[in-house]
């Protein structure tokens, strides 16, 4: 009797848990599927759902430029974070270096540093060396801010790999770029895959470098794009809502399709 | 040892890069080459010309460009636009940057004067007469003092009006027909009779949205209404000795106080921006509203022939407004083409294009409304202001952290979190921070 | 340890020896040459049992592959020594002048720091951003324990997609976020409709400009993202603890509440102390969501350090002081950080 209590009771928890994530995702979709007039939508679905209001919300806030920006960005990001993490963490993780343990320490104290802390400054030297308003503005910052977790990273899995395959390597003539590419990189892929979407996320999603280090509104992300929609639109909730779910739908399909890597990712990130 | 070493010396290389960068930081000068003579002359050059705006005022100047443009085949302007919100917070970083825009909108005197970023246009209003073309008083909230901040007749001009803004009351006239109001209140205390007269019936009195600081607008309106326009004008300027704490101010202060209180207004204004509050009053929430004419369509469009409109009332006539007004930028290097351009804003062409986006044109016989519209109304108002000589510029703009000052302390006085002396002495010390003490 | 490291450094030197041994194939790049360390070669067989002979060569060994090393951090080192640790020595260099962002400016020595800690509305930043821990850690780590004890009791279906959707808010823009919660917080919004339809008409409000409400609707926000990962972590770590204990424990009578006590939350230490410090880590950087909800309002209520220095920079013009506060920022996070840290290792 007990436990049937017990097991009901939990299940029930649990379900509650998950609604509260789930319920304001489908407030969202309802709202976004109302006629654009709507000023106070109802909580319900929609009779004649408005699809349109993607194509509005699309043209609108001009979200083609938008996500192109964003897109630009995390796919130039990505590859730089991907090859210095994987080199530096191969040194770190395989090589012999006085200092090795300070250099790492240094690398780690970035995981603690604010964006509000470089902020500032990036903004006032890029202007005067004519980089505000380009992609560069966001990217170098962005693949310098990377670089702690993926080294962090890439050391681990370096130094779980088993010295003797490198000896062995070595043993065989192979340089050190050669056990790298052709021993250790192939293992490497999971990590490798993990890493990168991981930065393709921080990357799609990073708002405050992109509010501030791109001021001309052509270049804008897709966040700080829609972080301006809702100054213009905000009462336009149908607009709005559509405009939020076309900036998250990239990151969440992602996000369904390599779920394993995202939560054991982050999770392991944090462990390690 | 070769540790430490190494790590010490890549951080020093590093705080050396710091230091070089910043050394002082904004030491490097700002680069002011000989100018080219003031001349209507543009000559036959390409020219290409940038500026920049926002999208309050975007269609009427990129309409007024065309004309521009089709006048002067050889100069090209490119336009582009910012929120406003973004605007006002980028606007000084850039025109100080190398690729400043050469065209400006200027909402605010701020800090752009003081740090030189925009021309003095004092040899281009002798070359064009604006003193003839435009009402001194319509200058006056673009001429600074040397002191860069202290605003009025007297100072250097620096900046030409395109259009005018007129902030006043609006009013529902099918709810005021139904309480059996048959025209707009002129004294307060038949405003407020009008408000009591509302809240018996069960309609909202006042509509207001306050989560940008827009009850601002009804202090503001009842402080000058009742010290005058020409007092009030001195503080916004920023006139050494003024005070907020006038008799008007601090009535007006209490009496929003009071009708927070009493439910005169919306319980949940702190909650709701001014396009929300526009919105609950197109669908007949409310008796007034105060707001600027440049919701005039959108609320023209919604409640039709119902849309009134009137200077606030109290003892002087008064309103706030302001001009959308364009300066040049230092750093241009086409300083007469775009003198050019600026005097084109008060071209017939330009006039038109401003009254059709809702704004006051520069020329008066462009301000051709339709009969029985609320922007025939508007036009009404204008010229009632402009003749009392009662147009007074915002209360936001007296210092560049105004607005924010305003909203914050706003706030805590509609949720009685404050008194009205603290909220005008909060008020106060902001000003006294860039004016001077008084 | 010494042990380990001795037999660390004769492996490598014999590795490096062989190598030299045989000669390089001619693929061999340049970085591999550089590696080789031909002194090696006559001592290669000698050196296992003699360490103290080969000293010079090994040092000199070490000395190329610490060039090596080098050779392969440098590219990282320079994206992140140029554009995150030379701005933020920099940031810390401007903290110590007066200056607008556009004109000249004037050292002003500590007087920033002393705005930071006297102005009224800094200090109200740096509490509100304190504030948030509770939202963004302490509900957070509470809720996660819950949850995760429950998940972890027994074997359930569908447990992939309730993670799957729990984790969700952590992988959005927080922009986004900040939209959809700004919609649900809405005067007209679903949960005032919520409200409202339960007879609870009163309750309403317009919970981000409401003095009483607008810190905590904008806090738990946090909340709502923070949670999930704080689960996660926690389950993983629940799951790791041997089994073996809580036999012990259910033969000592313990119930299933000490067995939490005693045997769970002390094997979920690491994970705790991960959990609090990244999500003390977020709660004092937030800025996203807070911008987009209420932009710091009403009155000053919500205003984080972000938005302040935000608008110190853009609206106030003052550089120096914005500086100042993100300076006294990122130590706060550190210090915490680094206590947080040491708690954790002391207890255990």
């Amino acid at each position: 009797m007990n436990r049937v209590a017990s097991r009901v009771l939990s299940n029930a928890f649990l379900l509650i848990a998950a609604a509260s994530v789930v319920i304001p995702f489908l407030a969202l979709m309802s709202a976004a599927l109302q006629p654009s007039s709507t000023l106070a939508p109802r909580l319900e679905w929609p009779s004649d759902p408005q699809w349109s209001n993607f194509a509005e919300a699309w043209t609108a806030a001009g979200f083609a430029s938008l996500i192109r920006s964003s897109a630009i960005i995390a796919l130039v990001v990505v590859p730089i974070a991907l090859i210095c993490a994987t080199l530096a963490g191969y040194a770190m993780g395989t090589m012999r270096l006085r200092g090795k343990g300070a250099l790492f320490a240094f690398f780690i104290a970035g995981l603690t540093l604010p964006y509000e802390a470089i902020v500032i400054p990036l903004y006032f030297d890029f202007r005067s060396i004519g980089l505000i308003d380009t992609y560069w503005a966001v990217i170098l910052p962005l693949a310098g801010a990377f670089m702690p977790f993926g080294i962090f990273w890439m050391r681990s899995h370096f130094e779980a790999i088993p010295r003797e395959l490198i000896e062995a390597a070595e043993l065989d003539g192979a340089s050190s770029f050669r056990v790298l590419t052709q021993v250790l990189l192939p293992t490497a892929r999971p990590a490798l895959v993990t890493l990168g979407l991981l930065n393709f996320m921080w990357a799609w999603n990073q708002f405050l470098l992109a509010l501030i280090l791109l001021r001309d509104p052509s270049m804008r992300t897709a966040p700080s794009g829609l972080g301006t929609f809702v100054q213009q639109y905000g009462e336009n909730i149908p607009l709005l809502a559509a405009g939020t779910l076309i900036v998250i739908a990239p990151i969440v399909i992602l996000y369904f399709i390599f779920q394993r890597q995202f939560i054991s990712g982050m999770l392991q990130g944090a462990i390690k | 040892m070769q540790r430490s070493k190494f790590v010490l010396s890549a951080l020093g290389a590093f705080a050396v890069a710091g230091l070089l960068a910043g050394c002082a930081p904004g030491a490097s000068s700002s680069s002011s080459g000989p100018r080219e003579e003031a001349s209507k002359d543009l000559g036959a050059e390409e020219i290409t010309l940038s500026l920049v705006s926002t999208p309050e005022s975007g269609e009427s100047t990129k309409a007024t460009i065309a004309a521009f443009e089709e006048q002067f085949p050889n100069v090209t302007v490119d336009y582009t636009q910012t929120n406003y919100e973004d605007y006002n917070k980028s606007v000084n970083l850039a025109l100080s940057s190398d690729e400043s825009p050469d065209i400006v909108l200027l909402n605010s005197v701020a800090n752009t004067v003081k740090n030189d970023l925009v021309l003095d246009l004092d040899p281009y209003a002798e070359l064009y007469d604006w003193a003839d073309v435009y009402p001194s008083n319509q200058l006056d909230q673009w001429r600074v003092a040397e002191d860069g901040t202290t605003l009025g007749p007297g100072g250097s001009l620096y900046a030409a009006p395109a259009g005018f803004s007129i902030v006043g009351l609006y009013y529902n006239k099918a709810i005021a027909a139904k309480l059996g109001i048959t025209e707009a209140p002129t004294s307060l205390d038949a405003f407020e009779a009008d408000l009591a007269k509302a809240q018996a019936a069960g309609v909202l009195p006042l509509q207001l949205g306050n989560s940008q600081g827009h009850s601002s607008f009804v202090v503001q309106l009842m402080g000058q209404a009742a010290d005058g326009a020409a007092e009030a004008a001195k503080w916004v300027f920023g006139a050494a000795g003024s005070d907020f704490a006038t008799d008007g101010n601090t009535v007006a202060a209490t009496k929003l106080a009071d009708w927070a209180a009493k439910g005169y207004i919306p319980a949940d204004a702190n909650g709701v921006d001014l396009q929300g509050a526009v919105d609950n009053f197109v669908q007949g929430e409310g008796l007034f509203f105060v707001d600027g004419n440049w919701d005039a369509s959108k609320i023209g469009d919604g409640l039709g022939a119902d849309a009134g409109f009137a200077p606030f009332p109290g003892e002087n006539v008064t309103a706030i407004g302001t001009s959308v007004a364009y300066a040049i930028s230092s750093k241009s290097e086409h300083p007469n083409a775009a003198a050019a351009f600026l005097d084109f804003l008060n071209s017939p062409e330009a006039s038109e294009q401003q009254f059709a986006q809702g704004f006051m044109p520069v020329d008066p016989s462009a301000a051709t409304p339709e009969p029985g519209t609320v922007k025939e109304a508007i036009v009404n108002a204008w010229s009632q202001v402009v003749e009392s000589n009662g147009l007074v510029g915002f209360n936001n703009n007296a210092t560049a952290t105004m607005n924010d000052t305003l909203t914050a302390a706003s706030q805590e006085l509609l949720a009685a979190k404050i008194s009205p002396e603290d909220f005008i002495s909060q008020v106060q010390a902001d000003w006294a921070q860039t004016h001077g003490q008084g | 340890m010494v042990r380990a490291d001795l037999r660390n450094r004769s492996a490598s030197a014999n590795a490096g020896a062989s190598i030299n041994g045989a000669p390089a194939p001619a693929s061999a790049g340049a970085v591999e040459a550089d590696r080789v360390a031909p002194s090696a070669v006559g001592t290669s067989k000698v050196d296992t049992s003699k360490p103290e002979r080969h000293r010079p060569a090994l040092r000199r060994s070490h000395r190329r592959q610490a060039r090596t090393a080098l050779l392969y951090i440098l590219p990282a080192f320079v994206f992140y020594g140029l554009f995150v640790a030379a701005p933020w020595l920099h940031s810390i260099w401007i903290s110590f002048y007066d200056w607008d962002g556009i004109g000249p400016s004037t050292w002003v020595g500590l007087e920033n720091y002393v705005a930071v800690l006297t102005e009224p509305l800094l200090q109200r930043a740096l509490l509100n951003g304190l504030g948030f821990i509770v939202f963004y850690t302490v509900l957070p780590v509470g809720l996660g324990l819950v949850i995760a004890a429950v998940i972890a009791a027994r074997q359930r279906r569908g447990a992939g997609i309730l993670r799957t959707i729990l984790f969700l808010p952590q992988i959005l823009p927080l922009v986004a976020v900040g939209v959809i919660w700004r919609y649900l917080y809405g005067t007209d919004g679903p949960i005032n409709q919520v409200l409202t339809g339960a007879g609870l008409g009163d309750l309403t409000r317009a919970w981000l400009g409401d003095f009483e409400w607008a810190y905590f609707a904008v806090g738990f926000v946090g909340t709502w993202v923070t949670t999930g990962l704080c689960t996660m972590l926690l389950l993983a770590g629940m799951q790791k603890i041997d089994p073996s204990l809580y036999e012990a424990a259910r033969i000592d009578r313990a119930g299933a509440v000490r067995q939490f006590f005693h045997v769970t939350l002390p094997g979920l230490r690491p994970e705790i102390v991960i959990a609090v410090t990244v999500t003390i880590i977020s709660a004092l950087a937030s800025f996203d969501v807070v911008y987009v909800t209420t932009g710091g309002g009403p009155g000053r209520t919500t205003t984080v350090p972000g938005v302040l220095i935000y608008q110190l920079v853009f609206t106030s013009n003052r550089v120096g002081v914005a500086c100042a506060l993100a300076t006294v920022l990122s130590a706060l996070i550190l210090a915490i950080v680094a206590v947080v840290g040491r708690l954790g290792k002391e207890r255990s």
